[in-house]
């Protein structure tokens, strides 16, 4: 974790952000666990009549759904009564884990880190302790680890006021939820913040002011996901390797557990190194390391075209042509403008 | 315990903006950092400090190299106004996240310079006028303990009361023979009688290393009248003229050796006076072009 005295000074600089993010995630879960309660009530008082649940069940037949086949109408009333359809041999319950980690539980930690290590450099804080007697690694590592302590602190702790919540609200027999499922849910929790704040972080260390961290790290990296999760459900997903993957539930929790988790890692070492190679001079531009600005125009260059595809007229080859142009546009509008910086920089 | 600069080089974007800066500073100094704005003074400064990393060169503190990482580098201090965190903390909350980033720092040092200014702990430094606000830097600078103190521009804007606050604080620092400061300014006059060397920055270098009592005993400031309108040639060969008004001319001779007052003499001057050489004097001498229009 490195010098306290620096965990001290981490702490007092943040003691602000930290208490904002753990009222915002106490108070989204009271809201999710406030809606979710209501909703269950409600479905208790509005169950199909038994000439209702014949209907579907033949309507379901009929659109090839399984969901009914060997259901009896009293087996739907005792599955009504069920918060969450127990699965308590399973790590991962889908609907269980849907409930909690929502879209909220993605953006949380991303803008968290994104602030923690934005702020630190635009209001020059990592200026004071560059010239101090701490290392860069050590401040890079302390605030990594101070920010996701309290971060896991904080959603840890919504978890639990939700499964509180949910027993309290909820006769204990209905919750439907085993303690290996706790597990799971824990361990998405974990999985889901490291990757996400860590991606906040890289964005917050490498760009060199707000504008350029929000501007052009977050849509950057919003088009870098969507690209990924393009490619995935092209090529991976229809692999058959995959489904046979992803038909052993838990296994496939696992593997994509460990995959967030070497991602995580990949990403920390690599901005904890960059981090200890960033040179101020460029702070208030777009890039702290302009050297790196080869490296985001290849991406782009990769990532805009392939994530919007036919989007121009539904014709590829237009569409393709227009983004390479955008992209190579930018690129020059970049240059000129760091060119123009440069005069003046040196004082 | 001495601070060793050598062939310091920056280069931001593609302009070498430092391209060999050396010198070196001793315990018990206030050195004037001189240069016209934009030479690359605070650039010096920040390299020094590691805000930038430097393109080559070395900063030794001792045997410390400070250009790498180093708890040594605690033995400076620099406050950058560029680059100020904490314009929203309140005094006591400045002192006490400053005690963490410097080992030796003394809080009731800061508390009593602050108590002396007028000031309170629990006023937020945004909230002070810009003098009292030069008056907290220094105070957070002596209170550091660090052997070297860098001040950027100290006095730009600061009336003649508070500037006389800070070179009091700032003699009084250096009377013990421990700590140095390093003062850069653009304006010479700020530096009299306060430092007794200068650095010129120039080009990427430091032009000259001066200390005042050398300087004077070599060069002279002479106001002079000649019978005729013409600039005698010992004056366009060896001089360096400040000023003409009519026919009275100041010039500086940075090198006055008995030749040239011999030749001076020879040219029978009507009014041949010697003035005080003050910094500001010299700072035109080494940035002004030799034959710069003038008057």
């Amino acid at each position: 974790m490195g010098d306290h005295q620096l965990l001290k000074l981490v702490h007092i600089r943040h003691k602000a952000v930290v208490r904002v993010m753990f009222v915002f995630v106490v108070l989204v879960t009271l809201f999710n666990l406030g809606d979710t309660l209501q909703n269950y009530h409600n479905q208790q008082k509005y169950n199909m009549s038994y000439a209702e649940f014949i209907s579907t069940k033949k309507q379901a037949a009929k659109n090839k759904d399984d969901f009914y086949v060997n259901k009896s109408y009293s087996d739907y009333l005792e599955d009504q009564h069920y918060l969450i359809k127990p699965m308590r041999n399973h790590l991962y319950v889908p609907s269980l884990v849907s409930r909690i980690v929502t879209i909220i539980s993605y953006v949380v930690p991303l803008l968290f880190g994104l602030v923690l290590a934005g702020m630190d450099q635009a209001s020059s804080f990592n200026a004071a302790v560059f010239k101090s007697r701490f290392k860069r690694k050590q401040l890079f590592a302390t605030r990594y680890w101070y920010g996701l302590s309290c971060l896991l602190g904080a959603t840890t702790l919504g978890v639990g006021i939700t499964l509180l919540g949910y027993f309290a609200g909820i006769p204990a027999t209905y919750v439907g939820i085993s303690w290996l499922n706790v597990l799971g849910l824990l361990m998405t929790n974990l999985a889901v913040n490291s990757f996400m704040f860590t991606a906040g972080v890289a964005v917050g260390s490498i760009f060199a002011s707000l504008f350029g961290m929000f501007v052009f790290g977050l849509l950057g990296g919003w088009i870098g996901m969507s690209a990924v999760q393009h490619f995935l459900i092209n090529t991976v997903m229809i692999n058959h390797s995959y489904r046979l993957l992803r038909s052993h539930g838990d296994q496939f929790f696992l593997f994509l557990f460990v995959v967030a988790f070497v991602a995580s890692a990949a990403v920390y070492w690599i901005t904890r190194w960059l981090f200890d190679r960033i040179s101020l001079e460029n702070e208030g531009e777009i890039l702290l390391l302009p050297k790196l600005r080869w490296v985001i125009f290849v991406y782009a260059l990769i990532v805009v075209p392939y994530n919007f595809g036919n989007w121009l007229f539904q014709n590829e080859l237009l569409s393709y042509s227009v983004s390479i142009a955008c992209i190579v546009a930018l690129g020059f509008w970049w240059m000129q403008r760091e060119r123009a910086q440069e005069q003046m920089a040196a004082r | 315990m001495s601070l060793t600069v050598t062939k310091l080089q920056k280069k931001i974007g593609n302009r070498e903006v430092l391209r060999d800066i050396s010198f070196s500073l001793m315990p018990g100094q206030i050195v004037g950092l001189v240069g016209p704005n934009g030479i690359g003074k605070t650039t010096i400064f920040r390299t020094i400090t590691r805000q930038y990393i430097p393109n080559g060169g070395t900063v030794m503190l001792d045997h410390h190299d400070l250009t790498k990482e180093s708890p040594q580098r605690a033995a400076i201090f620099y406050l950058d106004q560029q680059h100020l965190f904490f314009r929203k903390y309140a005094l006591a909350k400045i002192a006490t996240t400053y005690a963490l980033l410097y080992p030796s720092f003394d809080q009731s040092t800061f508390s009593r310079l602050i108590k002396k200014f007028g000031l309170a702990g629990g006023q937020r430094l945004q909230s002070l006028s810009k003098g009292y606000q030069a008056l907290v830097m220094v105070a957070l600078a002596l209170a550091s303990q660090a052997p070297y103190v860098f001040l950027d521009e100290p006095f730009d804007g600061l009336d003649v009361l508070i500037r006389e606050r800070i070179v009091n604080l700032v003699v009084d620092a250096v009377a013990d023979g421990q700590r140095t400061f390093l003062i850069a300014s653009h304006n010479l006059a700020e530096l009299d009688g306060l430092s007794d060397r200068v650095l010129f920055v120039k080009e990427g270098r430091i032009s000259r290393d001066l200390t005042l009592e050398n300087v004077r005993q070599q060069a002279v400031k002479l106001q002079l009248v000649f019978r005729t309108k013409e600039i005698p040639a010992v004056i366009k060969q060896h001089g360096r003229i400040l000023n003409i008004r009519g026919r009275v001319i100041e010039v500086v001779f940075p090198d006055f050796t008995p030749d040239v007052q011999a030749s001076l003499e020879a040219e029978q001057p009507v009014l041949n006076e010697s003035l005080p050489l003050s910094l500001s004097d010299l700072f035109k001498v080494e940035f002004r072009k030799k034959h710069a229009e003038v008057g």
